[in-house]
């Protein structure tokens, strides 16, 4: 067998993926060649490696990665922590309650607004009745009348603030 | 584990829980993936957020995904190779052959472990398209089948870049365990 063969199949080897034809006559080659045994110890050796290396990833990544999945609405990973691993309840609402939660609010808000405008109208009217009821007579028309002969053109009228 | 055929299906009805649940499972090996592959540990982070939010967009294909991990995984990959494509023209592999890696820990940069600093150093150096396949086979162990899905290739194509990032890898780590077990006093030979 040749190295280039041999060394194919402990790659499969390695995967779990060679059969066992194969296998024996791969035994068989690397106990007649070094170069290819030193080949397959460098394979286990940096697979050990490998393993050290993805658990310290693993760490990393449960330090790094929020515990809750993203929404489209996070700012990456910068919103509010969710208590625990769960999504936080705000997430967990179906949609048909949030549906309802909305129509609640807007029936709210409608109701709201429609006696606010109620009381605005009652006030307008109030004083529009106040406006179209006569004024009272002006002291100016009283002192007129009361006394004619001291009537001056162009006297200052008394501003009484109506 | 494998399919998360139920999750996906509850998924789809939208079920939150079982979204949060996806995550829970997934993101970790898609973390480690993407690190590996991109040799960034921020951006991995960016990108692990990135599918999960892919996966929600999609919730209407999710009854007809089979396998959650090959689906997540996917994504991850086609992000992986475009942003190492972005990253290509703004010329900064440099950084990546010269093995740096900005999302290590500092344990792992330290002298504590120079194996596995090595075996990143010899990934990163790797072409692509066999540093992928060996990211998923060795970091995230997934079968033959499951990442010709992902590559989107042949079994047999995975076989065979597998075999030749293995080739790399030992050629490339053989001389430099064998100066340092030297320099140890050390010798590897008739171990096995």
């Amino acid at each position: 067998m040749r190295c280039e063969d041999g060394r194919e199949r402990l790659s499969r080897l390695l995967d779990g993926e060679l059969g066992a034809a194969d296998q024996s006559g791969l035994f068989g080659h690397l106990e007649a060649c070094g170069d290819c045994r030193a080949f397959l110890e460098t394979l286990t050796r940096a697979r050990g490696a490998i393993r050290r290396d993805r658990e310290a990833l693993r760490r990393e990544a449960d330090a790094v990665l929020p515990p809750w999945p993203p929404r489209p609405a996070d700012s990456a990973a910068g919103s509010a922590p969710a208590p625990g691993h769960a999504a936080p309840s705000r997430r967990g609402l179906p949609a048909p309650a949030l549906l309802a939660l909305a129509a609640v609010l807007l029936v709210a808000g409608i109701a709201i607004g429609a006696g606010l405008a109620g009381r605005r109208d009652g006030a307008r009217a109030r004083q529009e009745a106040e406006a179209a009821r006569p004024a009272p007579e002006s002291p100016r028309v009283v002192y007129v009348c009361a006394m004619p002969e001291y009537q001056v053109v162009g006297e200052p009228v008394m501003d009484t603030g109506r | 584990m494998g399919s998360d055929e139920g999750l996906l299906r509850a998924f789809a009805d939208g079920d939150e829980r079982a979204y949060a649940r996806l995550y829970d499972l997934h993101r970790g090996p898609l973390y480690v993936y993407a690190a590996r592959m991109l040799g960034d540990g921020e951006a991995a982070r960016d990108l692990v957020q990135d599918v999960f939010l892919v996966m929600l967009e999609r919730r209407g294909e999710a009854r007809e995904m089979r396998n959650a991990r090959a689906w997540l995984f996917t994504v991850a990959r086609n992000r992986c190779l475009t942003r190492l494509r972005q990253r290509r023209t703004r010329d900064r592999l440099d950084e990546l052959v010269a093995g740096e890696m900005p999302g290590a820990t500092p344990a792992e940069d330290g002298a504590g472990d120079e194996e596995a600093r090595l075996v990143r150093q010899a990934l990163a150096e790797l072409p692509e398209e066999q540093r992928d396949v060996l990211i998923l086979r060795e970091y995230e162990e997934l079968s033959y089948r499951e990442i010709a899905a992902i590559a989107q290739t042949t079994e047999s194509a995975v076989k065979s870049r597998l075999f030749r990032a293995r080739q790399t890898l030992g050629e490339r780590l053989r001389p430099v365990w064998t100066r340092g077990d030297d320099a140890c006093g050390a010798r590897t030979e008739g171990s096995g």
